[in-house]
């Protein structure tokens, strides 16, 4: 299920604010894992084969860190700033382990900007619904002219 | 600093005569925020140093730049 606005929003460097936030939700479920680690490659048991990981201290499946933390990839790109976005950097951790069907909700806030440079440095979570952060990290972002 | 100028100028593809201490995004166009992370990447790796996030969102000249390396006991000539 995809929940993306259809088209990104077109906001200039000047018109966004320090301090302005976005989010959106999504479902990391077993389609959702099994897709990602097709994608990349990455089938590690912890992740594809519940008998294993009800082995180690996890007790059950866990999603792949990287494939929650592809979800700034659609904050930055579709939310905050949206179409003019090109991605620098991200700086991410892995604070909890994301069960699959968990809910995650995925929220960007404008730190600071620079306006020399058009860029825009993000603060970037990733929390569970009982409000614990399961990834956070810090992007920079230029916004296109 | 000639070295670290000449660093700059290469990563932002302009003569090294454009590129002295004061030179920055303000008043080098090339020096966009693209090449700002190229301009990180370089210095790190010449000068085997580590910039912090706060730090490369704040430097904004090649000054700033020999001023952070310069913290890290770097020699800058």
């Amino acid at each position: 299920m995809t929940d993306e606005p259809v088209s990104a929003p077109d906001r200039s460097y000047g018109s966004i604010q320090a301090g302005e936030e976005a989010s959106f939700s999504r479902v990391i479920d077993a389609s959702v894992v099994a897709t990602f680690a097709t994608l990349t490659g990455d089938f590690n048991p912890l992740h594809m084969d519940g008998v294993y990981a009800a082995t180690t201290q996890f007790g059950e499946r866990v999603a792949h860190g990287m494939l929650v933390a592809s979800y700034f990839s659609t904050l930055v790109g579709m939310y905050l700033p949206g179409r003019r976005a090109v991605f620098l950097s991200q700086d991410v951790r892995f604070a909890k382990p994301v069960r699959l069907g968990e809910r995650i909700t995925f929220r960007g806030r404008v730190r600071r900007k620079t306006d020399s440079l058009k860029m825009l440095d993000l603060d970037t979570w990733a929390l569970n619904d009982a409000g614990e952060e399961v990834v956070r990290g810090r992007a920079q972002v230029m916004v296109l002219s | 600093m000639n070295r670290l100028c000449g660093l700059v100028a290469e990563i932002l593809g302009v003569d090294v005569g454009e590129v002295n201490p004061e030179t920055g995004p303000l008043v080098l166009p090339p020096w966009d925020s693209l090449n700002h992370m190229r301009l990180v990447a370089a210095i790190e790796e010449t000068y085997s140093v580590q910039l912090t996030t706060d730090e490369i969102t704040n430097v904004l000249s090649v000054s700033d730049f020999a001023t952070l390396l310069r913290e890290r006991g770097v020699r800058v000539d």
